[in-house]
C-alpha cells in the first residue's frame, strides 16, 4: 500500500449484522463423506421472517436471504426513513457466492432430468444474485457491485463502497458482507484439511490445547454510508476511516514477519491520519488455527505495550471468507458504545477500562491475504 | 480523466472462438466468419449440441501456467499479450510498483467443479485437485502471479457486465491513485452449468443468436478472455508507450427491477450511456458507433434498443452487437468488446452485426448489416446482466484526441 493511497473516509448512519447461534450446531455432510456431520457456527432458522418480503422467502437462496437479512436489519430502524434510488450504490462482497443453489442444480443435471434443473436455481447461482435482490428490495439504483475475492471480499466491497462515495457518484452505499455454508462446502474443507477435529468451539489466541485448523461458520453484515459530515439528521453511529486489503504476494501467512505486519497497519492507520497509538482495541480476525493464532500473537507482543484492548470474535461466527465484516460490524459496536463490545473475548489479562474510540480490525488469511479496517467514533 | 491526463490503453488481448489474439478476432469480423459451432467441449442436457463460441484449441498449451483452470488459461493467454503490447513484459524490474489486476468473472473454474461433483455424485471418486481453481478469485491470482504483479486485486462478478464493470473500477483506481497500472478485463469459459442453465431458462437460440433480428430466439454462448492494460496517459507517454486508445468515461447501474429480466423502460442502461458520456465529456452527436449488447434475447435487444433510441433521440449512430462473431462470453463480453470497439476506432471500421436479417420493427433499429469504413471519434459499448446490472463504457482512439494533447 503506497503512501499516497487517499483517505478512505465515511460516516456510518446504520448498521445490520446476523451472527450464528452462540454455540457450534452441525452440519450435515454428503453421504460420500463417510462422516455424518461436522460442527459448524450456525445462522439461526427459518432465515429473515419478518425482515424479507415474504414471497421472497420461498424463492430465495440461504445466502440471499442472509444478505437480505442483515441489509434489512440495517435499514429498517432508519428514522427519518431516506428514500434510495438512482444515487444509492450497492456493493456486496462474498466469497463463493449462493453455492447451494449452485449445487443443487448441478446435482439436479447430474443425477436426474434435465426437467428438474430448477431454472430458479440457476438464476440465484450468479454471485451478483445477492446485490440484486437486494438493490430490488431496498430500491437501489445506482452503482451495483458484487466484489469476490476471497478472505478479502467484504474488504473490497468496502473500499468501493468509499470510493464512490468519494468521488460524489453517490449519495449512499450500502456494503455488505454474507457468506454461508452449504454441506458441499464444509465437506471440501474437511477433506483438505481445514477444519479441527468436530465437537469443538473456538477459542483463539488463548487455545489450552493448540491445534491446527478452525471451524467453519457463516454470517453476514451491512453497513450504510454516507460522505462524511452529510448524515441528513441521521446520527452517526460511527465513521470508517481506512481500509486496506492485499494478497501476501506469496509469503505464507503464518511466517510472516510481524515488524512487516505492524509497519502495514502504520501505514493503514497513517492514511487515515492516525497511528497505532490512537488505537484503543484491535480486533484479531484470528481463526484458532494454532499456527496462525501464532502470527496474531507475534503481532500483538508488538502491539500491546500501546494498544489498550485487544480481542477476537471468530469465537462467535467460526471461519468464513467474509467474517471480517462480523469483526467490523462489533468495531463499529465498540466506538458506539465507547466500551469493548460483550461479543469480543479480551485476549489479554484485564480489560482496561479506557474509551473506545479508534478500533482496528486486522485480518490474515492462510489462503494468502491480510487487511485491516479502522472505525472510528 | 486524472490529474495526469487521461485513461490510456496502452496494451490489449483478447482470446475467443474467433482466435488466439485481437487481430485474429477482427480478421473474424472481417471476413463476416460466424464464430459459433457446435458445442464439442461436454455434451449438454439437449440431445443435439447447440451452437456455442468454444475456443480452438487448449489454452492450457499456451498460457504458460503449469496448472490452473481453463478460465485461468485464457485470462492469461490475453492477459500476456496486453502485457507484451503495453512494453510491460520485456521490463519487470521497471514495472511500476503498483501494478494491479481487477478481473470479471462469472465461472472461475467451474468446468473443473462441475467434474468434481460429477465424479462424486455418480461414482464415489473425489478429486480434490479439481476444486483448487474453483474461485472466480483463482483467474485473478492467476494473471498476477503469472505477471508478477504485486499491486492490488480485485475480482468483480456482476454476471454478463462484469468485464466492463472491471474496466470502469480500474479507471476508478487509477483516477485515486490506487494503481500506476491496471489490468484490466474479463474471463469466462463455457460450463455446463451457463449452457444448461440458459437453457432452462429457454432463451437459448437453436439456430444461433440473431441480435435485433425480428425472428430472434434468443442467445448463444460463448467463451473467452479480453484484458486491456489501463493507465495515467503521462505516464504512458513518460515510458514511451504506444496508446492504443483511451476509456474515456465508463458508468454503472442497477434496474433494480428483477432478477433476470431489464426493466422495460430501458431505465438503467439510459442512465448508464448518458453518465457515462457525460463523464466523457462528449455527447450523443459526437458518438460514431454503438457497440450494443444485443445477445439475441427478445427482451435485452428490446429494452437496449428502445434506451439506445431515447439516449440517441437526435440521429442515432450505426449500431451493431457482435455477438454471432463470439457468443455470448458472459463477463469477457464487455471486455473484449471494449477492444473491439477501440479496432473499430483504430481502423475507421465499423463491425456488422452478423445474423440480423430482417431488424425488428418493433424495436425501431437498424443495425449495420455489412462490416464498412465509418469516420469513427467516439463509440458507446454496452453490457447489460441479471441482476439489472447495466455497464457502458466511451472509448477513444488516439487519431480523435491526440496523444498527449
Amino acid at each position: 500500500m503506497t503512501a499516497r493511497q487517499p483517505q478512505a473516509v465515511a460516516d456510518i448512519v446504520a448498521m445490520g449484522a446476523v451472527f450464528p447461534a452462540p454455540n457450534p450446531g452441525s452440519m450435515a455432510l454428503p453421504p460420500a463423506a463417510g462422516v455424518e456431520s461436522h460442527a459448524a457456527y450456525l445462522c439461526d432458522e427459518p432465515m429473515g421472517k419478518g425482515i424479507v418480503p415474504p414471497n421472497k422467502l420461498r424463492r430465495l437462496g440461504p445466502v440471499q436471504l442472509l444478505a437480505l437479512t442483515a441489509t434489512g436489519l440495517a435499514l429498517r430502524n432508519l428514522d427519518p426513513p431516506i428514500e434510495f434510488g438512482a444515487r444509492s450504490a450497492m456493493m456486496v462482497g462474498t466469497g463463493l457466492g449462493e453455492l447451494g443453489h449452485t449445487t443443487a442444480f448441478l446435482d439436479a443435471m447430474f443425477t436426474k432430468s434435465p426437467f428438474e434443473m430448477k431454472p430458479t436455481h440457476f438464476i440465484n447461482s450468479v454471485h451478483n444474485s445477492l446485490a440484486s435482490e437486494a438493490a430490488i428490495v431496498h430500491g437501489f439504483r445506482g452503482e451495483n457491485y458484487t466484489l469476490t475475492h476471497n478472505a478479502i471480499s467484504f474488504e473490497i466491497a468496502l473500499q468501493e463502497g468509499l470510493r464512490v462515495l468519494r468521488a460524489g457518484r453517490a449519495d449512499h452505499a450500502l456494503v455488505c458482507g454474507a457468506d454461508r455454508l452449504t454441506s458441499f462446502g464444509v465437506e471440501a474443507g474437511r477433506r483438505l484439511g481445514w477444519w479441527r477435529s468436530p465437537g469443538s468451539s473456538l477459542d483463539p489466541m488463548q487455545e489450552t490445547s493448540p491445534v491446527n485448523g478452525t471451524l467453519p461458520g457463516e454470517g453476514a453484515a451491512a453497513l450504510l454510508l454516507v460522505a462524511p459530515g452529510t448524515c441528513e439528521g441521521h446520527a452517526r453511529v460511527g465513521r470508517i476511516a481506512a481500509v486496506a486489503a492485499r494478497p501476501l504476494a506469496g509469503q505464507d501467512a503464518t511466517a510472516l514477519d510481524s515488524a512487516d505486519e505492524t509497519d502495514f497497519l502504520g501505514r493503514v492507520l497513517a492514511s487515515a491520519g492516525l497511528s497505532l497509538g490512537d488505537v484503543d482495541l484491535v480486533l484479531y480476525g484470528a481463526n484458532g488455527d494454532a499456527d496462525l493464532d501464532a502470527a496474531y500473537r507475534r503481532v500483538d507482543d508488538r502491539l500491546a505495550d500501546t494498544v489498550p484492548n485487544a480481542g477476537v470474535f471468530k469465537h462467535e461466527c467460526g471461519d468464513f471468507m467474509t467474517a471480517s465484516a462480523l469483526g467490523v460490524a462489533l468495531a463499529v459496536d465498540a466506538v458506539r458504545d465507547g466500551q469493548v463490545p460483550p461479543a469480543v473475548r479480551c485476549i489479554r489479562p484485564g480489560t482496561t477500562e479506557s474509551l473506545v474510540r479508534t478500533a482496528l480490525v486486522y485480518s490474515l488469511s492462510r489462503a494468502g491475504y491480510h487487511s485491516a479496517c479502522v472505525t472510528t467514533a | 480523466m486524472t490529474d495526469g491526463g487521461r485513461i490510456a490503453v496502452t496494451g490489449f488481448g483478447m482470446v475467443s472462438a474467433q482466435g488466439w489474439s485481437a487481430d485474429e478476432a477482427w480478421d473474424g469480423i472481417e471476413h463476416g466468419r460466424d464464430g459459433l459451432a457446435p458445442l464439442s467441449m461436454f455434451r449438454t442436457a439437449r440431445d443435439e449440441p447447440v451452437p456455442a463460441g468454444q475456443v480452438n484449441g487448449d489454452p492450457a498449451e499456451r498460457s504458460g501456467l503449469d496448472h490452473g483452470s481453463r478460465s485461468d488459461h485464457l485470462a492469461v493467454c490475453a492477459a500476456r499479450q496486453a502485457f507484451e503490447g503495453a512494453g510491460l513484459g520485456a521490463a519487470a524490474d521497471a514495472l511500476p510498483r503498483e501494478t494491479g489486476v481487477v478481473l470479471g468473472a462469472c465461472t472461475g473454474g467451474m468446468l473443473d467443479s462441475e467434474r468434481f461433483l460429477e465424479q462424486a455424485l455418480l461414482d464415489g471418486t473425489v478429486d480434490m485437485e479439481l476444486l483448487r481453481h474453483h474461485e472466480c478469485a483463482s483467474t485473478t491470482n492467476a494473471v498476477a502471479r503469472a505477471l508478477s504483479l504485486s499491486g492490488p486485486v480485485n475480482t468483480v462478478s456482476t454476471a454478463c457486465t462484469s468485464g466492463a464493470a472491471a474496466i470502469a473500477l480500474a479507471c476508478d483506481w487509477i483516477a485515486d491513485g490506487e494503481a500506476d497500472v491496471v489490468l484490466a478485463g474479463g474471463v469466462d469459459s463455457l460450463t455446463r452449468l451457463t449452457v444448461n442453465g440458459f437453457s432452462s431458462l429457454l432463451i437459448v437460440a437453436p439456430d444461433g443468436c440473431r441480435p435485433f433480428d425480428a425472428d430472434r430466439k434468443g442467445m448463444s454462448l460463448g467463451e473467452g478472455a479480453g484484458v486491456l492494460v489501463l493507465e495515467r496517459e503521462d505516464d504512458a507517454i513518460r515510458r514511451g508507450a504506444r496508446i492504443r486508445g483511451y476509456v474515456l468515461g465508463a458508468a454503472c447501474t442497477c434496474d433494480a427491477h428483477h432478477a433476470t429480466a431489464p426493466s422495460p423502460d430501458g431505465d438503467g442502461i439510459q442512465r448508464a450511456m448518458r453518465s457515462a458520456m457525460d463523464a466523457a465529456g462528449v455527447t450523443p452527436d459526437d458518438i460514431g458507433y454503438i457497440n450494443a449488447h444485443g445477445t439475441g434475447t427478445p427482451d435485452n435487444d428490446a429494452v437496449e434498443g428502445k434506451a439506445i433510441l431515447e439516449v440517441f433521440a437526435g440521429g442515432v449512430p450505426p449500431v451493431s452487437s457482435t455477438k454471432r462473431f463470439f457468443g455470448h462470453t458472459l463477463a469477457a463480453a464487455g471486455a473484449i468488446e471494449a477492444v473491439l470497439s477501440l479496432l473499430a476506432i483504430e481502423k475507421q471500421r465499423i463491425p456488422a452485426n452478423l445474423g440480423c436479417v430482417t431488424p425488428d420493427p418493433e424495436i425501431g433499429l437498424e443495425p449495420l448489416r455489412e462490416t464498412r469504413d465509418a469516420a469513427v471519434r467516439y463509440v458507446v459499448s454496452n453490457s447489460l446482466g441479471f441482476g439489472g446490472n447495466n455497464a457502458s463504457l466511451v472509448l477513444a482512439g488516439v487519431s480523435a484526441e491526440g496523444a498527449g494533447q
